[in-house]
């Protein structure tokens, strides 16, 4: 276990998760496992869920222009698969088995209830991506992987590896950089916001670009100014449109510049905080102290207003989160369930308030257990004793068994401990949001 | 009785008695096509030098074992006078099986990306868990202290079916079937690397595949530890899960193989399936085993083991063994052998038809009285982007037809939670982003597509379409 201790400065009275929901719904959850598990009618998730759809994700539709070759693909077959030789003689099966390439992507939308099937009541906010930085590595790391990993390395020093980084990411003045399934596509505030719009979401956050802690101070004021400038395009855009009550858009606040660009740009946002709903801080995890983190947070909630709500993009280890949720911040953008699933985590919050000062000091958290490990193979328990998750509840599926099926590599219990551990932050930030007096 | 395959000069075929014209025309048409037309199996006739052990007589099994089971039955609701399709009920200790039906596979007691619950839901009641593979990982200690199969993966009020790990031998040694067709039954090389470097268990015929009288010797794929199955041994092992259903050790030989081997193969698996079943006897345990019928598509050896095979108290028949090379051969091997079925006792006791079930085969096999299909192919299509419906099967890959086809659900009609839910652009989307809620998904709607299929087909029956 690790233990934390947290000084309360200001008692959130509700703490929100914000979900980074990949592909515009839950990871794992299919509609009926979401209607019995995660009812958006339910306290805890209408009080503290909220799920974040990534236009980059999303979005993005191919385009067939007849006039241009396009190229036909065959489908691969599997090589066990005897039934499909058969059918092929088909016809009709065969033309099915094409693949024809489009000739380019753009952006649209449907209502999101329409195109993902998301059950309605949940509440949603719609951001360009979670994290251009996170993006453009994941695509290096992806990239290097196909090319034999041995003959290159992203590790080099400070500078040269976020460099290389960033470079992936070449938004202009006018247009960011999304990095989609289907390659770099840009997107200019105006585009994204007639699109984020279609989506029918209770939120936006308005268009940014991202710059690291360690890019050259050009670099990262640059990307201060364009997400302020994209921010001022988006507000213009939902006025024109007219269709959007207040308190709809979030301000972007990237949090890489020096201390007086910073302070500009908070200044610049308190001035729209009557028609924003809240100021989001962008590419929060990549600073590297956990000193210099709370010291943003508290510069931020020194600007703003008490009843302007605060975001941060994003936390990315439990203590992230806790920190964050101690400095004051409402929703928190987070992949923690989803991370910890894929690594077969199944969080224990064991989150004991005790012993709170007037300070509120939080002790005794354990953060996950890891059901790889051989010695939950006999075990009969379910991973947690009185929680209400699709696994757990009335002692339905034991470690023992999550423990086999992970051994045996079936998805389904990814599903059991994505369900488990998404059940337990929402009973974490519960817990946070009560507090004890 | 005891049969021994003769010399060169003379060659035994059994007949059963001719009851019916049809069933002794479908003999003669069977060995027309078969004796004649062997093009897959070798002529050679068999040794004189074989001489194989005995088999257990019947006799040699105790009369109660022969007597009908309180816990396990099959109930005939309809005989259509079309054919020989039925309409029945399997009773097991836990639940009904509605035939014919449908058989999942949930190799590693799991269906792939579905809780039971939602197999349930889609209408799924027998489920196949293979017993090679649960004796990997976890093992059946561990079943066992977790109080059984059904409790350890939380199904406890539907039926469950294990096998041997027979077919694992099978596959080890030479791949799929498309494989073991296509390499006319060649052995294929194993991959697996012991942890020592050991190849002393890598023999000059080939991978780390031994079979011999007592047993089959494996290699585990998990961590390529040596792992002797015996007939005994799968049997303990089945008991320890509890499983309604369970399935004796037997050998499938290809479908390319000499007369001489195959013999001797069918011989082998009369025999551990004997010892298995003397096993099983040994402790019931309310489990109900059923035989596996051998004999490749030769007639002579089917009638054999047919005949052999339903002379002992086992509780069901499954048709296993090569079944050949495709649909049509299959269906003709059926069209001769499922006579045998009707004749006395063997009426009364259902037929499963193993590792076979896609919706062609279905349709043609359970005109011949096949009760219950087993096959991982509804639920490996799902992995594969392809969707079942009535109008044939979909690919969803296919952006073109699919990636704005928003609004429109995989098949109409279908009453599935993912074709209430969802349309085919979003799961087009889902399958492109290899997002695993697709593969749930999918698997939802082929299940429920496979068990509605069911559904129809045993109302045809009913009302004298089949």
């Amino acid at each position: 276990g690790i233990l934390y201790s947290i000084l309360y400065k200001k008692m959130v009275n509700n703490i929100k998760l914000l979900l980074h929901a990949e592909d515009g719904s839950f990871p794992y959850l299919s509609n009926h496992l979401l209607l019995t598990y995660f009812n958006p009618e339910d306290e805890l998730v209408k009080d503290h869920l909220t799920i974040g759809i990534a236009v980059k994700d999303t979005c993005v539709v191919p385009l067939y222009n007849t006039e241009t070759k396009v190229k036909v693909l065959k489908r691969k077959r599997s090589n066990n698969d005897d039934h499909e030789n058969e059918n092929e003689k088909d016809p009709e099966v065969k033309r099915q088995n094409e693949i024809i390439k489009p000739s380019g992507y753009t952006f649209d939308a449907n209502p999101l209830h329409e195109m993902t099937r998301l059950l309605s009541g949940y509440d949603t906010m719609v951001v360009p991506t979670f994290d251009l930085l996170d993006d453009a590595r994941a695509a290096i790391e992806k990239d290097l992987t196909a090319k034999n990993k041995k003959q290159k390395t992203i590790n080099g020093n400070a500078k040269g590896n976020n460099t290389k980084v960033s470079s992936i990411i070449i938004s202009t003045k006018d247009k960011s950089s999304l990095m989609t399934p289907n390659g770099v596509q840009q997107i200019s505030p105006t585009m994204y916001v007639e699109v984020g719009m279609k989506l029918r979401c209770n939120a936006m956050l308005s268009l940014f670009d991202q710059a690291h802690q360690d890019d050259g101070k050009r670099r990262r004021e640059s990307a201060t100014e364009r997400t302020k400038e994209w921010l001022i395009t988006c507000l213009s855009a939902l006025k024109a449109k007219g269709e959007v009550k207040e308190k709809y858009l979030w301000g972007a606040l990237s949090c890489v510049s020096s201390d007086e660009v910073l302070l500009d740009s908070i200044n610049d946002l308190t001035h729209e905080e009557d028609l924003l709903k809240g100021i989001a801080v962008i590419g929060w995890h990549h600073i590297h102290s956990r000193d210099e983190r709370i010291k943003l947070l508290k510069k931020v909630e020194e600007k703003v207003s008490s009843e302007t709500h605060l975001c941060v993009l994003a936390a990315t280890t439990l203590e992230q989160f806790l920190d964050a949720a101690a400095s004051g911040v409402g929703t928190i953008g987070t992949s923690l369930p989803v991370v910890w699933t894929r690594s077969n985590k199944a969080m224990v919050s064991g989150l004991d308030i005790y012993n709170q000062s007037k300070e509120g000091r939080l002790l005794g958290v354990q953060e996950c257990m890891d059901l790889l490990d051989d010695e939950y193979r006999n075990d009969e328990s379910p991973m947690l004793p009185n929680c209400l998750c699709l696994a757990c509840k009335n002692g339905r599926h034991s470690k023992a068994y999550i423990h086999h099926l992970i051994k045996a590599n079936e998805l389904l219990a990814q599903i059991l401990v994505f369900g488990h551990n998404l059940n337990q932050m929402l009973v974490l930030c519960q817990l946070l949001s009560k507090g004890r007096t | 009785t005891t049969t021994t395959t003769t010399t060169t000069t003379t060659t035994k075929i059994i007949i059963p008695p001719k009851n019916t014209r049809v069933i002794s025309s479908k003999i003669t048409k069977g060995l027309k096509l078969f004796s004649s037309n062997a093009s897959s199996v070798n002529k050679q006739e068999v040794s004189s030098e074989y001489s194989p052990p005995s088999l257990d007589s019947p006799s040699s099994f105790p009369e109660w074992a022969y007597e009908a089971r309180d816990f396990f039955r099959y109930e005939l609701i309809y005989q259509s006078e079309k054919s020989l399709a039925r309409v029945g009920r399997i009773h097991t200790p836990h639940g009904i099986i509605d035939t014919p039906g449908f058989v999942a596979v949930a190799t590693n007691g799991a269906l792939k990306g579905l809780d039971f619950r939602q197999a349930d839901e889609a209408g799924q009641q027998l489920v196949f868990c293979n017993s090679y593979h649960l004796m990997l990982q976890p093992g059946p200690e561990v079943i066992q202290e977790a109080g059984g199969l059904h409790k350890y993966i939380n199904r406890p009020n539907k039926p469950l079916i294990t096998d041997s790990g027979g077919f694992q031998v099978f596959s080890l040694a030479y791949g799929s079937v498309k494989e073991s067709l296509d390499s006319e039954g060649e052995l294929k090389r194993a991959n697996i690397k012991s942890r020592r470097g050991d190849k002393s268990f890598m023999t000059k015929d080939g991978p780390a595949v031994k079979v011999t009288e007592d047993g089959v010797y494996f290699r585990s794929y998990r961590d390529g530890r040596k792992i002797f199955l015996t007939p005994e041994s799968t049997v303990e092992a089945q008991k320890s899960y509890g499983s309604d259903i369970i399935i004796p050790l037997d050998q499938l030989p290809p479908y390319h193989i000499d007369r001489q081997k195959l013999v001797e193969s069918v011989d082998r698996s009369h025999r551990w399936e004997a010892r298995s079943l003397r096993k099983h006897l040994e402790d019931v345990k309310q489990q109900a085993m059923y035989c596996v019928v051998h004999g490749g598509v030769d007639v002579e050896l089917r009638t054999e083991s047919v005949n052999y095979l339903t002379s002992l108290p086992f509780d069901g028949y499954a048709i296993g063994g090569s079944l050949g090379k495709n649909s049509e051969e299959l269906l003709e091997l059926l069209d001769w052998m499922m006579p045998m079925f009707e004749q006395g006792h063997r009426k009364d006791k259902p037929r499963h038809l193993l590792g076979i079930a896609d919706e062609a085969s279905i349709q043609g096999a359970l005109v011949h009285g096949i009760d219950t299909f087993d096959s991982c192919y509804p639920t490996r299509l799902s992995r594969h982007g392809t969707l079942l419906t009535k109008e044939g099967k979909m690919h969803i890959a296919s952006g073109k037809r699919h990636s704005k086809a928003y609004g429109l659900p995989i098949d109409e009609g279908c009453t599935c939670s993912t074709c209430s839910h969802y349309d085919r652009a979003y799961l087009w989307h889902l399958f492109k982003a290899r997002e695993p809620l697709f593969i749930q998904l999918a698997a939802v709607h082929n299940v429920h597509y496979m068990n509605d299929l069911m559904a129809r087909l045993r109302q045809d029956i009913l009302d004298g379409k089949l």
